[in-house]
């Protein structure tokens, strides 16, 4: 007959435990039991996996999904690539990590114990300063803390967007967007947004004002003491290719020139800094597709 | 098994949890701060539970805010004021509200969502003696909030044998949270419902005494219906019904939380 249990055997920490509210937790060896098997332990496994157990945000967190782009790739490559983005993975959630520590010990610090901590830890009042912002706009924008764990943004980017001086719309519009963001892109769009004319009447251009430079334009004069534009010079030196493309390439540069000369009368909206800019990409992608570069 | 038993802290931030429903999380958060304001101190209590019921015992309509932990949650740089109301009981409160059951959807995968109710708190704890979190019974997001933040956790235990059994998960709860909070301790359990006319109740207090020695409170929460009844009044004890056992054991309670955690 089996031993009736008693308060005692119910109280025992090493008896049947059972989670007290099913959430799947832990289960612990019965004292007396045999000693585990793999089918056993297989068991328990499954057992202990059984529901959604909670996980932390931590910094070795490497469950993000690969790109199409990635899986495309040639096996050994798409490998290749699985452990690098995993890599750039671990470092975005390690610099978010180290920002979230300073500023516990920022919080942590004493009266004159933050300039002992800097330099216990050898870090900069100005590394220190821009972690900070860093780990402040992560908690704000989940977006910006995805895109530093993504790797589309390195610390440098980061810093840059989490300058107070950086307009939140900009940061929003540069997260937004599919492509690695870099230094920059971001200086650019500052400097869009300081440019932006605050009334209808075109602000004109100040190509050779550090203030209010049109580089697209200033570029473009720079190089130009009544000669020809390196850039566009360079299809008429190497393009091999058809007259009719050429003439129209060299129409293309003589615009730019006239342009050149006469900044005052290019108006300053975006509507023409994005066309201009759309010429020098292309540009660069014709430089770049014929070797040129 | 973890101990550590502080005192003397100008401020302590006490998460009140157990992984098991029932056991007096809330009644002990509510009684527990009220008796501590009564004794002059600045409370803020927290309810992280979408049910809403520390709210709700505290007298306030949760249909009635635009501003709750769920807001807090999701602005933590903004601090918790935006959202901390005063009450009737000179204890202030950060409510909580239906809303909540969304936020930890919204919160999934993102980074430092444990850490937001404790960046929240940073400037708020320097304004209260005593924080006390009500914590839900299930291990989710608002609990691992609840855990980073605080200082140390209370745990209070119902005097049953069940119970009991749910301390190590508590244990190892605190274990894993430590990664994000290394201070976080156990530094104090409560046995509750503790009806001194059966056997089993005083075999469970002995056992959990035998067990967790200084950790435990020497005072008890009796079964009081009185406890049962004041969170529908939207009253805390000390006020609904005074004079009752439990009213006088959480008085007795408040004055040993002040003398292990300093004021």
């Amino acid at each position: 007959m089996a031993r009736k249990r008693t308060l005692q055997d119910l109280l025992r920490r090493d008896g049947a435990s059972a989670p007290p509210d099913g959430s799947g937790g832990p289960r612990r060896p019965h004292a007396g039991s045999p000693a585990p098997t793999a089918a056993a332990d297989d068991a328990a496994l499954a057992t202990i996996q059984r529901g959604q157990p909670y996980r932390l945000s931590l910094a070795d967190e490497t469950d993000l999904p690969l790109p199409p782009a990635v899986r495309a790739l040639r096996p050994e490559l798409s490998d290749i690539a699985r452990f690098y983005l995993r890599a750039r993975q671990r470092s975005g959630h390690a610099l978010l990590e180290a920002a979230r520590w300073l500023s516990e010990a920022r919080v942590a610090a004493r009266h004159g114990e933050w300039d002992d901590f800097l330099a216990a830890t050898h870090t900069s009042p100005d590394t220190a300063e821009r972690l900070l912002r860093i780990y402040t706009l992560a908690l704000q924008s989940p977006a910006f803390a995805q895109a530093i764990v993504t790797g589309r943004l390195n610390q440098s980017v980061a810093e840059r967007l989490a300058r107070p001086s950086t307009p939140a719309d900009i940061v929003e519009t540069l997260l937004a967007t599919e492509q690695p963001i870099s230094v920059a892109h971001v200086e650019r769009a500052i400097r869009r947004a300081r440019q932006e004319p605050t009334t209808t009447t075109p602000a004109r251009p100040r190509a050779h004002d550090p203030g209010g430079e049109m580089p697209q334009i200033a570029a473009f004069g720079v190089h130009d003491p009544g000669g020809e534009i390196p850039q566009i010079a360079a299809f008429g030196a190497h393009d091999p290719g058809p007259r009719f493309w050429a003439s129209r390439l060299q129409e293309i540069a003589d615009v730019l020139r006239s342009l050149a000369r006469h900044p005052e009368q290019v108006p300053n909206d975006a509507a023409v800094r994005d066309a201009l800019d759309a010429m020098a990409l292309a540009v660069q992608t014709i430089q770049e597709a014929r070797g040129w570069r | 098994m973890l101990t550590g038993v502080q005192s003397q802290i100008a401020m302590t931030v006490l998460a009140i949890a157990m992984q098991k429903g029932g056991v007096g999380k809330t009644t002990t958060t509510l009684a527990l701060g009220a008796e501590l304001a009564q004794l002059g101190q600045r409370v803020l209590v927290i309810d992280m539970d979408p049910q809403s019921n520390l709210t709700m015992a505290l007298g306030v309509d949760p249909s009635t805010l635009d501003r709750s932990i769920y807001e807090v949650l999701l602005n933590p740089t903004h601090g918790a004021e935006l959202a901390i109301r005063s009450t009737d009981y000179r204890v202030d409160v950060l409510p909580a509200t239906l809303m909540l059951a969304g936020a930890e959807l919204m919160l999934a995968g993102q980074f430092g969502r444990e850490l937001r109710l404790r960046t929240a708190l940073q400037e708020t704890r320097r304004t209260y003696n005593y924080i006390l979190i009500d914590c839900p019974p299930s291990l989710g997001v608002f609990t691992v909030n609840a855990l980073t933040a605080a200082d140390s956790v209370v745990a209070p235990l119902q005097a049953h044998v069940f119970a009991l059994k749910a301390m190590p998960y508590l244990e190892e709860t605190i274990q894993i949270v430590r990664q994000l909070n290394p201070a976080l301790h156990l530094s104090g359990i409560v046995v509750t419902m503790v009806d001194r006319r059966t056997t089993v109740n005083a075999a469970v207090e002995d056992e959990i005494r035998r067990r967790y020695q200084r950790l435990v409170f020497q005072t008890v929460i009796p079964f009081n219906v009185k406890l049962v009844e004041s969170p529908a009044a939207g009253q805390p004890i000390g006020v609904y019904a005074a004079d009752s056992s439990g009213a006088r054991a959480y008085r007795a309670l408040a004055q040993e939380v002040v003398a292990r955690y300093g004021a």
